[in-house]
C-alpha cells in the first residue's frame, strides 16, 4: 500500500538551531500513527511540517520533502492553503473561536466560499455528529458560544471544525494534554471511529495513550527519529536501546 | 551645579524680598529710585517694554520690574483689580473699560499686506473696506489677476483688529467668510504662502510680504510718524491712579528721549 | 501585623489618590458649568446651541457653526485615520518583515510625542497651500496626528490575539487574509475601539494645530473645502479677551460645557461599541 504521507530527509531549523535531522517516515492511510518522545525532541515540529504550519513562524527554514499522495506539498506550484484544507490540525490547547458552536464548525466551509445556509447546517450537523458532540449541543448550538463549552467538548468542537472541511489527514498535537481522563477517553474513542475515514497522526507525550490508540509509533529524540514501527513492536520489542530506555521510563 | 544655581536664585529672591519689606516699597530715595513694578497686557507691547525695563533697571539697580503678557484686555483688567501696577494696551480704552489713566508710550502702524507676487501695489480705503465686507471678491476687480481673494483678518478682541475696525472699517462689518487668525506671525506666513491673500499686521512684522499703499501713502516709518498713513495706533500704558514714585519714574523714562530711542530701535514709531 | 498595616495604608492611599483625581475633575466641570450658566439663561439654551451668528461686538452668541465644525473635523479625521491606521497595524503585526517593523514602530511612536504646533506649522506650509484653509486641511492634519495612536494601540491588540486563533483559522484552510479579517480583527476589536476613543479624544480636543489651518471663519461649513471654526478654537482665541462676568465670558464657558457634553456623548458611543465588542 502506498503511504498517505511520506517525508524524505526532512530537516528543520529555528534560526540556526536545528530542530529536525533527516527524518524519513512513511505514514499509512486509515491508520493512527503516534509520535512520541521527550519534550523538545522535535515531534511537534515534525507534525507541523506536514501541513506547512511552520511557515507562520518567522526565521525558520526547512529542507527535504513532504509527499502527500506522492506529491511534494512544498513544491513551488503547491498552494499551502490547499494543503491545509487536505491536512487538518487539532491543537494541544483547544482553540475554538469566540463564536457560536455553529459558527465555529462552519468557519472552514465559509472560508472556502460555501454560503448556502441549509448546506452549511447540514455540514455542521454531520461534523458535530462525527465528532460525537451533537447530542450534547444540539439544543442550543446556534446560540451557545464555543468558548463556554468544557475543555473536552471544546476539543471535540475543534475536531468537528476540522471534519467540516472534509480533510484527508488529521494531525493532532497532544490533543488530550489539557483534558481530564474522562474527556481524554472520549477523544481516544473518537479517534478510533475517525480512522475509518481519515488518516490520523497524533503527537503525544503520554506513552499509554500511544500504546492504546495507535497502530504505528515513531520515537523521536533530539530531532532525530530513532525508531519507527508497529506500535506493538515498539512497546514490546524495541530495536533501539534508547527507545527501550524511554518507554520503560528511564528518562523523559 | 543646577542645584547651586537654584539655591543662589532662592537666596537672591529672599534677600530681595527682605530688602523690599525693609524699604517699604517704592519710596523715592535721594540716591535714586527703588521698588518693584509689575506690568501685564498686550503682547504687541511686551517686547519693547522688556527692553525699556532692562534699560531702566541698569540705571536704577534697586528697581525690580516684571513684565508679563496676556493681551490688552488682561492688562486693563489686572491694573483695575490692582494685581499689576501698569497695564499695557494696544487699543484705546472704550466706555466698557474701567476709567484709567492713559500714558502713550509709542505708536505702531498697521500694514495691509499681500503676497510678493501680487501686482497690486496700492488700494483706496474704500477698496479695502469692500474687500473685507465681501463685496469685492476677486483681485481682477481692483487691477490684479483674476483670482479669488483670500481675506484674512484678526480675531475680535485683538488690539490690531480694533484699530483696523476703527480706522478702516468704521461702521462696516468684516464679513464672516473671512479667515481669522490670532497672531501677526501666522498671518504673515499665510500671506507669504498664498498669492491670493490679503491681511493686516503690525508694521514690525512686514517682511517676506508686500505692504500696500493706502490712498497712495506707503506705510513707512516716516509716514506713520507724520500720520499721513492712516493706520496708526497708540500703544499705551494704563494705571489705576495718578502715577507717583518709581512708577512715575519708569513712565517718564519711557516717554523721554532715552526711552523713545529704544522704542525706535525696536521698530516702533516714536510719539 | 505591620505587613497588614502597610497593606491597609497602601490601599487607603491609592483610594485617596483616585478620589482626589475625581474631585479635581468634578471641580473643573462644576466651575465650567457655573460660569457658563448665565449665558444659557440670558441667551436661551436653544438660541445658544442653534444660533448661527457669533459676534462679540454685536452681542450675538450662537455656536452651531462651531459645534458642526468640531463634529465634522472629528468624524472626518476618524473616517480617514481608522481604516488607514488599522491597515497599517495589520501590516506591522502580520505582513511586514521583522526588520521593517523594527524601524517603523519606533518611528510611529516618536510621532506621538511631537507637539501639536509642529503639526500645525507643517499643515500650514504643506497642506493649506494645496487646498486652502478648510475643514479638509484640518481633517488631514488631524488624521496624521491621530494615526500614530491608532496604529500602535491597534497593533498591540492584534498581537495580543492568542496565536491559537490564527493557527486554528489557518489550519482550517483559511488564507492569511481570511484569518486576519474573520478571526484576528474581531478578536482585537475592543483594543481597536480603545484606539479609536483615544484618537477621538485627541481629535476633538486638539486646538493649536486646528487654529492654524482651519481658517476660523464663523460660518456653517457647507463643503469640505470651506473654512470653519471649532469649539476649542473659539475658546483658545477669545478667552484671553473676555472680561470675567461679561456675557462673552459666560458664553465661552457655556461653549466649554457644550464641548464637555459632546465629548461625553462621543465617548459613550465608542464605549458602548467596545462593550459590544467584548461581549
Amino acid at each position: 500500500m502506498e503511504p498517505k504521507i511520506e517525508t524524505k530527509s526532512l530537516s528543520f531549523y529555528y534560526g540556526v538551531k536545528q530542530a529536525l535531522r533527516n527524518v524519513t517516515l512513511a505514514i499509512k492511510e486509515h491508520q493512527i500513527t503516534a509520535l512520541i518522545g521527550p519534550s523538545g525532541c522535535g515531534k511537534s515540529t515534525f507534525l507541523r511540517c506536514l501541513n506547512r504550519m511552520n511557515e507562520t513562524i518567522p526565521k525558520t527554514r526547512m529542507e527535504g520533502e513532504v509527499l502527500l499522495d506522492g506529491k511534494n506539498i512544498y513544491s513551488p506550484g503547491e498552494d499551502m492553503v490547499e494543503v491545509r484544507k487536505r491536512v487538518g490540525m487539532v491543537f494541544q490547547q483547544p482553540n475554538p473561536f469566540p463564536k457560536s458552536i455553529f459558527g465555529n464548525v462552519i468557519f472552514g466551509p465559509t472560508m472556502l466560499g460555501i454560503n448556502h445556509k441549509a448546506r452549511l447546517e447540514g455540514i455542521a450537523e454531520r461534523s458535530l455528529r462525527a465528532a460525537a458532540l451533537w447530542d450534547e449541543v444540539k439544543d442550543d448550538w446556534k446560540k451557545k458560544s464555543g468558548v463556554s463549552l468544557s475543555g473536552g467538548q471544546q476539543q471535540r468542537l475543534c475536531i468537528a471544525r476540522v471534519l467540516a472541511v472534509n480533510p484527508e489527514v488529521i494531525l493532532m498535537d497532544e490533543p488530550c494534554s489539557a483534558l481530564d481522563p474522562l474527556a481524554t477517553l472520549k477523544i481516544e474513542e473518537l479517534m478510533q471511529q475517525l480512522k475509518m475515514q481519515y488518516t490520523i497522526v497524533v503527537v503525544t507525550h503520554n506513552m499509554q495513550q500511544a500504546a492504546r490508540v495507535s497502530d504505528w509509533t515513531g520515537f523521536f529524540l533530539m530531532g532525530e527519529m530513532v525508531e519507527y514501527g508497529p506500535t506493538k513492536v515498539i512497546f514490546t520489542n524495541p530495536q533501539d536501546r534508547r527507545t527501550e530506555d524511554y518507554i520503560t521510563g528511564r528518562f523523559g | 551645579m543646577a542645584k547651586i544655581v537654584k539655591l543662589l536664585r532662592l537666596a537672591i529672591g529672599v534677600v530681595l524680598c527682605l530688602g523690599l519689606i525693609l524699604s517699604s516699597g517704592g519710596l523715592v530715595q535721594a540716591q535714586g529710585l527703588e521698588g518693584t513694578i509689575k506690568l501685564s497686557g498686550s503682547t504687541s507691547l511686551q517686547p519693547v517694554t522688556m527692553k525699556l525695563a532692562e534699560a531702566f533697571g541698569s540705571e536704577h539697580p534697586r528697581v525690580n520690574i516684571s513684565v508679563s503678557g496676556g493681551g490688552s484686555s488682561v492688562g486693563i483688567r489686572e491694573v483695575d483689580e490692582g494685581m499689576v501696577d501698569i497695564g499695557m494696551s494696544s487699543r484705546e480704552l472704550t466706555s466698557d473699560d474701567p476709567p484709567l489713566f492713559i500714558h502713550p508710550i509709542c505708536r505702531d502702524g498697521i500694514a495691509i499686506i499681500v503676497n510678493l507676487r501680487n501686482p497690486v501695489g496700492g488700494l483706496t480705503r474704500e477698496q479695502v473696506v469692500r474687500i473685507y465686507t465681501g463685496e469685492i471678491t476677486d483681485w481682477g476687480e481692483i487691477g490684479g489677476e483674476w483670482e479669488k481673494i483670500t481675506v484674512i483678518s484678526r480675531e475680535e478682541g485683538s488690539g490690531t483688529r480694533a484699530c483696523f475696525d476703527e480706522k478702516v472699517m468704521k461702521e462696516r462689518k468684516i464679513f464672516p467668510q473671512s479667515l481669522v487668525y490670532n497672531s501677526n506671525g501666522i498671518i504673515r506666513t499665510k500671506v507669504a504662502k498664498d498669492p491670493k491673500a490679503i491681511g493686516y499686521v503690525s508694521l514690525g512684522y512686514v517682511s517676506g510680504v508686500k505692504p500696500v499703499a493706502i490712498e497712495g501713502v506707503e506705510p513707512t516709518m516716516d509716514n506713520c510718524k507724520s500720520e499721513d498713513y492712516p493706520l496708526v495706533r497708540r500703544l499705551l500704558f494704563v494705571t489705576h491712579d495718578e502715577p507717583g514714585g518709581v512708577i512715575k519714574g519708569f513712565i517718564d523714562f519711557c516717554q523721554g528721549d532715552a526711552g523713545q530711542k529704544i522704542v525706535a530701535e525696536a521698530g516702533y514709531v516714536t510719539l | 501585623m505591620s505587613r497588614y498595616l502597610v497593606d491597609k495604608a497602601g490601599r487607603r492611599l491609592v483610594f485617596l489618590a483616585a478620589l482626589v483625581a475625581i474631585l479635581i475633575l468634578l471641580l473643573i466641570a462644576l466651575f465650567t458649568f457655573k460660569e457658563g450658566l448665565p449665558a444659557f439663561l440670558k441667551i436661551g439654551f436653544v438660541k445658544f446651541i442653534f444660533g448661527t451668528k457669533w459676534s462679540v461686538a454685536g452681542g450675538e452668541f450662537g455656536i452651531l457653526p462651531f459645534i458642526l465644525a468640531s463634529i465634522y473635523v472629528t468624524l472626518g479625521a476618524l473616517l480617514l485615520s481608522v481604516p488607514l491606521g488599522v491597515s497599517c497595524a495589520i501590516f506591522l503585526a502580520e505582513v511586514a518583515p521583522h526588520r521593517a517593523r523594527e524601524i517603523v514602530r519606533p518611528t510611529v511612536e516618536l510621532l506621538v510625542g511631537i507637539p501639536s504646533v509642529v503639526y500645525g506649522l507643517v499643515g500650514m506650509l504643506v497642506v493649506v497651500p494645496r487646498m486652502g484653509d478648510s475643514l479638509l486641511a484640518a481633517i488631514i492634519v488631524l488624521t496624521v496626528m491621530v494615526l500614530p495612536t491608532i496604529i500602535s494601540i491597534s497593533e498591540d491588540s492584534l498581537r495580543a490575539v492568542p496565536h491559537g486563533y490564527k493557527e486554528g483559522a489557518l489550519a482550517l484552510g483559511a488564507t492569511h487574509w481570511q484569518a486576519i479579517w474573520h478571526v484576528m480583527l474581531p478578536q482585537a476589536r475592543s483594543g481597536i475601539a480603545t484606539a479609536v476613543i483615544l484618537g477621538m479624544g485627541r481629535a476633538i480636543g486638539e486646538t493649536m494645530a486646528m487654529i492654524m489651518v482651519i481658517g476660523n471663519s464663523i460660518i456653517i461649513p457647507t463643503s469640505p473645502l470651506s473654512p470653519a471654526r471649532t469649539l476649542t478654537g473659539t475658546l483658545a482665541m477669545e478667552l484671553g479677551y473676555a472680561s470675567p462676568g461679561s456675557l462673552h465670558w459666560s458664553a465661552l464657558f457655556a461653549t466649554g460645557v457644550v464641548l464637555f457634553i459632546l465629548i461625553l456623548a462621543l465617548n459613550s458611543i465608542a464605549f458602548i461599541q467596545r462593550r459590544e465588542g467584548e461581549g
